[in-house]
C-alpha cells in the first residue's frame, strides 16, 4: 500500500488541523481553569459560542432582515479577522468575570451548576432573539480569511489551518511559560487546598478569577476561529452540553494539569470523532469510498491505534511480554485495517445502518472509559511542579 | 521567663455559631518572644479562637491587635502580610507539589507570583525565587527536611508533614506562629524533637501560641499558659500556677 497525499486529502487534512486547534484551544482553556485550580466549568459550549457570536457580528458586512427569509442580526461591522479575535476573546472574558464574581467566593460545585445554567440559557436566548442574533437560522456570509487576496477556496481552507494551528501555538507557548511560573504554583495550591493557601497568605480569590477569566478568553478565541472555519454560525447543534462534555474527554484523555497532554487530547479524540464519523458515513452507502480516502483513514486509524496501545498496553506488558505486546498490537493494526478496506465492497444490513450513529457514540464512550480504568493520569500526565529549575537541588 | 511587651492583644472577643457562644467574651495577651499554651477541655472554644485570629472566621464583637495594627476581620491572606501565620492540626500540605514548592509558595511578596510580572519583568521574578529557594532550603534544613526537598509532599509521613506544616509557617517571615495541635497524631521521639525546636526557634526570637492537649508538653515547654472553657478564660500564668488553680481543676476532672 503506498499511501500518497492528494489535493483532496491536503483539504481533508487542512479541515482536521482546524478543527482539531479549535478544541485543543477550548481544552486548554479548560485545562487552566479545572487542570491547574481545580475550577469545574460545566459551561464551556456558553464561551465557545460567545466567541463564535461576536466573530460573526463583528466580521460581516450590513445584513438587513429579508422579511419572511431571514429575521437579521446585530453586526455590520466588517471588521477584519484579528479584531474579531480580540473581541471575541473580550466577550467571552467579560462573561466568565461576570459569572465568577458571585460563584468563586461560594464552594466549587455552584461555579458547575452556575457555568452549566449560563451555557443553556445563552444558547436558548441566541435561538430565540432571532432580530440579533438570526435566531435558529444563524449567521450567514461571515468572511473567509484575508479576502484581499483572492485565495481560491481550498488555498483558504489550508490557511486558516495554518492560521488555527499559529494561534493554537502561541497560546499553548504563553500558557507553558506561565504555567511553570511562582503563579502557577499559587493556582496548584488553591487547587490542593484552598483554605491552606489562604492561610498561607494567598490572594485566593484573585488568582482564581484570574484564572477562571483567561480560561473563557481562549474559549472565546476558540469560537472565534470556529465561526471563521465554518463561514456561519448557528445555535441548534454546535453549542449543546455535549461540546462542553467532549473538551471535558479531551482533557481527561490527554491529562489533566498538563498543557502539551490537553492538547495531545484533543488531537487525539478530534482524530476519533473523525475516523467514526467517517467510517459511518462510508459505511451507510450513503457516499462510496474511494481508495485515497481509505488511505487516509487507515493512516489515521494506525497512528491512532499505536499510539494507545503504547499508552494503555505497553506499560503493563512491558515486563511480562513484548512478544505478545508485539503480537496484540500487530492483530488489532490489522482487523481494524481490514474492516476499513472492507468498507470499499461490503454493505451493512439495513439493521446496523439504523445504529451506526449510535454506535458509534459507544465505541467512542467506550474508549474513554478504557482510558479512565487503565491510565487515570491521561496520556502525558501532569509531572511535579518544579518551578523554573532546571535541576534538582 | 517572664512576659514584656504583648505583641498580640485580644480585646472581648466574641463569636456565636447559632445559640452556641464558642467565644464569649475573652481578654488574651500574648509576649512577644514566648511560647504560650492554651489549653482547655473539648468544645472550649480554643479552635475557633484561632481561626478569629488568623482570619478564618470574622469575630461578632471585639478587638485582636498585633503590635499596633489592628487585624480583627481581615481576610486570612491579609493577616499573614501582617504576620501572624497557622498550621493546621491535621496537616494540609498541597499533595501534588514537591515538599520544596510547599515552603517557596508561603513566602510574602514574591513578584513571580503576580501575572503582570511575569509579563513585564520577568528576570526580578526569577532572581527572587532563586533567593526563595535558598531560603526555603535552609529552613528545610532547620526542621530536618532538606534530603525531602524534592519529593513530592504527599510522600511525607504524618510527622514530617506536621514538620512541613512548621516550615511553611516559617517561611511566611511570621512575628506570631499560632500552632493548632502540633503534638496531635506524632510519635513521642518526633514530638520531643519537634518540642525542642520549637523552643529552640523561640530562642532564635519566634512568637508561639499552642493549643495543645498533651498536658506534660504544655506544663514543662510553655512559658505562660492560658485556660478556657466554655468560651471564657478561666485561669492565666506561669504552668506551676496554673497547674494549681481550682477553677481548672474543676473544669477538667469536675465539669
Amino acid at each position: 500500500m503506498v499511501f500518497e497525499v492528494l489535493p483532496g486529502d491536503i483539504v481533508e487534512i487542512a479541515a482536521f488541523l482546524s478543527m482539531a486547534s479549535i478544541f485543543a484551544l477550548l481544552t486548554l482553556g479548560l485545562n487552566l481553569q479545572w487542570g491547574h485550580t481545580g475550577l469545574f466549568n460545566a459551561g464551556i459550549a456558553a464561551f465557545f459560542a460567545l466567541g463564535a457570536y461576536a466573530a460573526a457580528i463583528l466580521m460581516t458586512p450590513p445584513s438587513p432582515p429579508l422579511p419572511g427569509v431571514y429575521p437579521g442580526h446585530l453586526g455590520g461591522y466588517s471588521m477584519p479577522f484579528l479584531v474579531a479575535v480580540g473581541g471575541s476573546a473580550l466577550l467571552a472574558a467579560i462573561a466568565g468575570l461576570l459569572i465568577a464574581i458571585p460563584t468563586l467566593r461560594l464552594r466549587a460545585d455552584y461555579l458547575a451548576i452556575a457555568t452549566l445554567g449560563l451555557s443553556e440559557v445563552l444558547r436558548l436566548y441566541l435561538n430565540n432573539d432571532e432580530p440579533r442574533t438570526g435566531g435558529t437560522y444563524g449567521i450567514y456570509q461571515i468572511p473567509k480569511l484575508f479576502p484581499e487576496y483572492g485565495f481560491t477556496p481550498h488555498q483558504v481552507e489550508v490557511l486558516t489551518a495554518v492560521v488555527a494551528v499559529i494561534l493554537l501555538v502561541v497560546v499553548l507557548a504563553l500558557l507553558q511559560y506561565v504555567g511553570s511560573s511562582p503563579w502557577a504554583r499559587v493556582l496548584k495550591a488553591v487547587r490542593e487546598d484552598e483554605d491552606a493557601a489562604e492561610v498561607l497568605g494567598k490572594d485566593t480569590f484573585k488568582v482564581k478569577l484570574q484564572a477562571f477569566v483567561i480560561g473563557c478568553a481562549i474559549m472565546g478565541v476558540a469560537g472565534s476561529l470556529f465561526t471563521v472555519f465554518l463561514a456561519f454560525v448557528e445555535p441548534v447543534t454546535s453549542f449543546r452540553p455535549l461540546t462542553t462534555f467532549t473538551v471535558w474527554a479531551m482533557l481527561i484523555l490527554g491529562g489533566s494539569g498538563n498543557h502539551r497532554g490537553a492538547v495531545f487530547g484533543a488531537f487525539l479524540f478530534w482524530s476519533f470523532e473523525w475516523i467514526t464519523v467517517r467510517v459511518s458515513l462510508f459505511a451507510g452507502g450513503t457516499a462510496r469510498p474511494s481508495f485515497d480516502q481509505i488511505d487516509l483513514m487507515m493512516a489515521v486509524v494506525t497512528i491512532e491505534t499505536i499510539i494507545l496501545l503504547w499508552f494503555l498496553l505497553w506499560p503493563r506488558w512491558r515486563k511480562r511480554s513484548i512478544g505478545r505486546f508485539l503480537g496484540v498490537s500487530a492483530a488489532i493494526l490489522a482487523a481494524e485495517n481490514l474492516l476499513l478496506a472492507s468498507l470499499l465492497f461490503v454493505r451493512l444490513p439495513p439493521w446496523l445502518l439504523e445504529r451506526l450513529a449510535l454506535i458509534r457514540l459507544m465505541v467512542v464512550g467506550l474508549l474513554i472509559v478504557l482510558i479512565v480504568m487503565y491510565r487515570p493520569q491521561g496520556v502525558i500526565p501532569e509531572r511535579l511542579q518544579t518551578i523554573w529549575r532546571e535541576r534538582p537541588v | 521567663m517572664r512576659p514584656e511587651e504583648p505583641i498580640l492583644r485580644i480585646r472581648g472577643l466574641r463569636k456565636a455559631f447559632g445559640g452556641i457562644r464558642a467565644v464569649d467574651g475573652v481578654d488574651i495577651d500574648v509576649a512577644a518572644k514566648t511560647i504560650t499554651g492554651l489549653i482547655g477541655p473539648n468544645g472550649a472554644g480554643k479552635t475557633t479562637l484561632f481561626n478569629m485570629v488568623c482570619g478564618l472566621y470574622a469575630p461578632d464583637d471585639g478587638e485582636i491587635w498585633l503590635g499596633d495594627h489592628r487585624i480583627d476581620g481581615l481576610p486570612p491572606h491579609l493577616i499573614v502580610q501582617e504576620g501572624i501565620v497557622k498550621t493546621w492540626q491535621i496537616p494540609r500540605e498541597f499533595r501534588n507539589l514537591p515538599v520544596l514548592d510547599n515552603v517557596i509558595l508561603a513566602a510574602r511578596a514574591h513578584p513571580g507570583e503576580q501575572l503582570v510580572n511575569l509579563l513585564i519583568r520577568p528576570m526580578s521574578s526569577r532572581r527572587t525565587e532563586r533567593r526563595l529557594e535558598r531560603a526555603a532550603l535552609d529552613i528545610l534544613q532547620i526542621v530536618g527536611l532538606a534530603e525531602l526537598a524534592e519529593e513530592p509532599a504527599k510522600s511525607l509521613s504524618g510527622g514530617q508533614k506536621k514538620l512541613l506544616e512548621l516550615a511553611r509557617a516559617l517561611m511566611t517571615d511570621p512575628q506570631l506562629i499560632l500552632l493548632d495541635e502540633p503534638m496531635a497524631g506524632v510519635n513521642p521521639v518526633l514530638a520531643t524533637r519537634l518540642m525542642a525546636l520549637i523552643q529552640s526557634l523561640r530562642d532564635a526570637g519566634h512568637t508561639f501560641f499552642l493549643i495543645e492537649h498533651d498536658m506534660e508538653v504544655v506544663m514543662s515547654r510553655c512559658d505562660r499558659i492560658i485556660v478556657m472553657h466554655e468560651g471564657r478564660k478561666i485561669a492565666e500564668g506561669l504552668p506551676a500556677e496554673v497547674r494549681r488553680d481550682p477553677a481548672v481543676l474543676e473544669s477538667y476532672l469536675g465539669g
